[in-house]
């Protein structure tokens, strides 16, 4: 069995007077790929936001219910949301490298965390995080060039390095590969079946094939509700619900 | 739940320290912030604060009761319509009205009368507590002793508003250069407003991109950048000594004033007009309107609000204005109103400027009296000019 | 009159089987134009005749020529007037070209502008050389008038034109303003578009731009009275001695001035910067304040440098906050209490009052504008690159 590492409880979220999301209760597994579905507008994006409480920066936004991030609320007053964001990185749909050299892309928030002096080991956090986002071969020669200037893929890749750099727990990626080609996106998948041997990983995905491709388990929603959760295997073959049988064959919104 | 390795609230101790450090500077640097604009908001308080101050006296007018003897000889000579120890306390503006005065009304002569007559400048400071009002001692004292008797009293001030500029302060108001504004801005607008809406229109919906037009643009854009003092500097050499244009005319001035507001006219215009979608350009060309049908029905009642907002805060900018002014001759000491366009005029602005010059007391006041009056007028516009844009603000 | 007669013409050829070209109205606004350019084109070259001197014509003579003028014209517009005529392609030429020639104003504008400067300056340039203006050490022009007025310099001490000191002191006042305006003006901006909600936003920008609306002889007067008796007593306190005409006070005014100029433009640029920007740097972990240093800022530096850029132009171009509030004496000193004068007190000081246009002295604001205009135009055109690369960058 695997262990739980992010347990949500009854989580209602209101944007301004409309309700988003209906009292979600869910608990995402440690190392392991979940893939969050449904058609737009179901949630599942917001839901992704609240993990590493990237929706308080929305006015209006207010949210009931519990989030624990091993045990602990992540809502709980005394938490401080700099801190979280260290334990939850997030993966963006559109790729968003900061407008500075790769190296200080990846550098940026280590240096900001004191995890690295500047000097060589500084170069040797880099070079093993932009390893494990499998870009080094493509970027060893240029690690001082803007990271604006690389294909949307290696950007993308590059945002996945920059944000292992900073060692969380877990990695929320919302539609990493939405804005990417084919090809691209295979690499994207490729690694993402790397990471998760170290990290836990919750991803918005649209597309059912990918989510069928890479995760281990997935959750559908649908208009803010939590409709069914379980083993990838079992929601695409035989799933409990109609609205989810409906839903992966197409016949539907 | 199981082992976790964190402690409670995801705080290592060993980056404890350092957490406490990131934090303080985040907040510092979000009080930073807040200082920079409450400083600037703390000086527009202590501004407005300090020249309604100053301004409140000035729009009062102290006023005596004396004796005034109606004689033959006031005719020719003022001064001996008052007792001798009085003539300092009596205002001289008023005291030379006295001869017109006596002349219409003869059945007057030889009466004499107790009447409250407006003071000397230097007893109304003097009454007012002005450091530096200039009133001698031996008039302080009689001044006193008149204020015990309840000889003294204070009354709105209407001169200000009714009068010119005067060499007496007691009887200088803002009447004339209130007119040469309106007369100056008049001028502005008719030139600047009609240009400047035509010019945007041409660069908006006329021309094609080519290199002329590109060239207009850089330079709309350099002229919005140049000191307005240059612009003095162009009246001066163009309108008055090539073109012959009377110098400190209102015709002179508005003309400087008109090519100085064209830039911010056209600017504001090209945003009204660009605001305006394609969409709506498409359909009237689709439905085979010519270019300039779609911009004179379609566009440009779409773009009015825009642009009159932009003709206002313009125009506002052109009355505040004074240097280029000082250039082309607008500060002349002009005690009546112009009557037309070529006689010599002055502004508001240049108004303020030659009595914040006069070294006596009673002119401070008054000069920021006429700030206020020229703020209010100012902040007026502009206010009108938000809320035109509030009021029909359209979202596309 | 002419409108509705070239309308009526129009209507009068239609009929059932024959349609017009053009909607009734323009064949009206053609007959029009057809009165009023000829009109106008006679009375605009008569008055430039009457400029040039060339020559005068009677009031009665003038007004007959453009009436008949107007009146052949309207007879051969209604001539052209037939069903088949196309009088909206006619009009719009007319319009088009009415337009072209408003647009053609701006450029005439600063033709007349450089010009005018040029030209004096030349003159000038003609008396004293141009190095001597630029290095010159020492204002001393007084004397200038007795040259213009046909004295050689043998009893006359030469007039001097070293303009070091006036630029020195456009310099001096102009940095006393950008130090108090930029930083005030940029943590404004950052709060505005960092911190405030969208509300407070909505009423702290038009707020701060109160202070650039306010005109510039009230903020000299302001200088001059409440605030320079406030640093000479000030100054007094700690043992200083100020004079009544220090840089300081048109400094610390002129910068409180051009707050609105930094912030709002400041503004405008950090809000231009991509949310996901903000968002990605906050999920590694990273604070407000750290985000907006490391990531935001320079994204939006070329906007802000720009700002600034255009701050300074607006400064050394201010003229009333100084001549009322500086000195008119020029000084070459480094000490902001001590009195300092500018490049635009110059100018106004040539320029009023009397003058001679033979005068060097009076020619002198001139060259002395012909400086402030290229300054300007510089620092204008710097800040347009930069801020077109921004938008590059970012659109």
């Amino acid at each position: 069995m695997n262990t739980s590492k992010v347990n949500i409880k009854d989580l209602k979220l209101w944007y301004g007077e409309s309700e988003a999301l209906h009292g979600i209760d869910i608990e995402f597994s440690e190392k392991r790929v979940t893939a969050l579905i449904g058609p737009s507008g179901c949630g599942k994006s917001t839901l992704l936001r609240c993990l590493n409480r990237m929706n308080d920066r929305i006015p209006g936004c207010r949210i009931e219910g519990q989030i624990l991030l091993d045990g602990d609320d992540i809502y709980a007053p005394e938490v401080d949301v700099v801190q979280l964001r260290t334990h939850v990185g997030m993966v963006f749909q559109k790729p968003n490298p900061f407008p500075k050299s790769i190296y200080e892309n990846v550098a940026y928030a280590p240096r900001i965390h004191g995890l690295a002096g500047s000097g060589s080991d500084m170069d040797e956090l880099v070079e093993t995080a932009l390893r494990r986002a499998s870009i080094w071969k493509e970027v060893k020669d240029k690690l001082h060039t803007p990271g604006t200037a690389l294909s949307g893929g290696q950007q993308q890749r590059l945002c996945i390095a920059r944000t292992i750099a900073v060692q969380p727990n877990v990695i929320l990626m919302d539609e990493p590969c939405s804005a990417l080609d084919p090809i691209a996106t295979a690499k994207i998948e490729e690694l993402i079946d790397e990471l998760k041997r170290e990290f836990t990983i919750i991803m918005v995905t649209h597309s059912m094939q990918q989510a069928a491709r890479i995760s281990d388990q997935t959750a559908f929603f649908y208009m803010g509700d939590l409709i069914e959760f379980g083993e990838t295997g079992t929601i695409f073959t035989q799933p409990e619900k109609q609205q989810t049988e409906d839903y992966i064959t197409g016949r539907f919104g | 739940m199981n082992n976790s390795t964190q402690p409670n609230n995801f705080i290592s101790d060993e980056k404890k320290l350092r957490q406490k450090r990131r934090e303080r500077a985040d907040s510092r640097f979000h009080w930073y912030g807040l200082t920079a604009l409450g400083l600037a908001l703390a000086f527009l308080v202590f501004f407005f604060v300090d020249i309604i101050g100053q301004a409140v006296p000035a729009f009062y007018q102290t006023e005596v009761k004396v004796n005034i003897h109606y004689v033959e000889a006031a005719k020719t000579n003022y001064n001996k319509a008052v007792d001798h120890k009085l003539r300092r306390v009596v205002s001289r503006a008023w005291l030379r009205t006295l001869p017109v005065y006596l002349k219409r009304h003869p059945e007057l002569i030889g009466n004499n009368i107790k009447q409250w007559v407006p003071a000397d400048s230097r007893v109304d400071q003097y009454i007012k507590q002005h450091n530096g009002h200039g009133l001698k001692s031996k008039y302080q004292r009689i001044v006193d002793a008149m204020a015990e008797e309840g000889r003294i009293r204070q009354v709105f001030n209407i001169r200000f508003f009714t009068s010119g500029d005067s060499k007496l302060p007691e009887n200088a108001g803002i009447f004339s250069a209130a007119v040469g504004s309106i007369f100056t801005l008049l001028i502005t607008m008719l030139i600047a407003v009609p240009i400047g809406v035509m010019t945007a229109i041409y660069l908006e919906e006329f021309s094609e991109d080519n290199h002329f037009t590109r060239i207009i643009e850089v330079n709309i854009n350099n002229l919005a950048a140049i000191p307005s003092i240059l612009y003095g500097l162009l009246g001066l050499a163009i309108f008055i000594n090539f073109a012959g244009v009377p110098r400190s005319s209102a015709l002179a001035g508005g003309l400087t004033l008109a090519l100085m507001t064209l830039p911010i006219i056209i600017i504001a215009t090209r945003a009204a007009l660009q605001s305006v979608p394609s969409s709506i350009r498409e359909a009237a060309f689709g439905l085979g309107a010519s270019r300039w049908q779609t911009t004179w029905h379609h566009v440009l009642p779409l773009a009015m609000p825009g642009i009159l907002t932009g003709s206002i805060i313009g125009l506002a900018q052109a009355m505040g204005e004074t240097a280029p002014l000082l250039i082309v001759g607008m500060v002349a000491y002009v005690p009546d109103a112009p009557d037309n366009i070529l006689e010599a005029a002055t502004v508001l602005p240049a108004q303020i400027y030659t009595w914040a010059g006069e070294s006596l007391r009673a002119y401070e006041e008054r000069t920021a009296a006429a700030i206020l009056v020229l703020l209010t007028v100012l902040l007026s516009l502009n206010g009108l000019a938000v809320y035109l844009r509030k009021h029909f603000e359209r979202r596309w | 009159m002419a409108f509705w007669m070239g309308r009526g013409k129009a209507l009068s050829f239609e009929t059932d089987d024959v349609r017009l070209h053009s909607r009734p109205g323009f064949y009206g606004l053609y007959a029009v134009s057809w009165i009023a350019l000829p009109a106008l084109a006679v009375s605009l070259l008569f008055s430039i005749a009457h400029i040039f001197n060339l020559f005068t014509v009677p009031a009665p003579m003038l007004l007959a020529t453009t009436l008949g003028l107007g009146s052949a014209g309207l007879w051969f517009a209604l001539s052209h007037i037939n069903a088949n005529f196309r009088a909206r392609q006619a009009v719009e030429k007319v319009m088009r070209g009415l337009l072209f020639t408003a647009a053609a104003i701006s450029i005439l504008t600063t033709i007349g502008i450089v010009l005018s400067v040029v030209f004096e300056s030349v003159r000038f340039f003609k008396v004293i050389p141009i190095w001597d203006f630029i290095t010159g050490t020492q204002w001393q022009p007084d004397t200038a008038f007795l040259i213009g007025a046909g004295r050689t310099n043998e009893s006359v001490a030469p007039p001097l034109f070293g303009s070091l000191p006036i630029f020195a002191g456009t310099f001096m006042i102009t940095l006393i303003a950008m130090l108090v305006a930029v930083p005030i003006g940029l943590f404004a901006a950052i709060y505005m578009s960092e911190y405030a909600s969208h509300n407070a936003r909505g009423h702290l920008k038009p707020m701060l731009e109160i202070l650039a609306g306010i005109p510039t002889v009230v903020y000299g007067f302001f200088a001059a009275i409440t605030i320079s008796p406030l640093i000479v007593n000030i100054a007094h306190t700690f043992g200083l001695e100020a004079d009544y005409t220090n840089a300081l006070a048109p400094g610390l005014i002129m910068g409180i001035m051009i707050i609105p100029f930094i912030s709002s433009l400041s503004d405008d640029v950090i809000r231009a910067v991509p949310q996901s920007l903000r968002d990605g740097s906050l999920a590694l972990g990273t604070t407000k304040a750290e985000t907006i240093r490391h990531i935001v800022l320079p994204a939006a530096l070329p906007g802000i440098v720009s700002a600034c850029l255009l701050a300074i132009s607006r400064a050394i171009g201010e003229t009333m906050i100084v001549v009322m509030a500086a000195g008119l004496r020029p000084n070459l000193t480094a000490n902001p209490l001590e009195g300092m004068t500018t490049v635009t007190v110059k100018i106004v000081e040539a320029l009023t009052g009397d003058q001679e246009f033979d005068s060097a002295f009076t020619l002198s604001a001139f060259a002395l504008g012909l400086v402030l205009l290229i300054a300007t135009l510089i620092l204008n055109i710097i800040s347009i690159m930069v801020v077109r690369k921004f938008r590059q960058q970012y659109e």
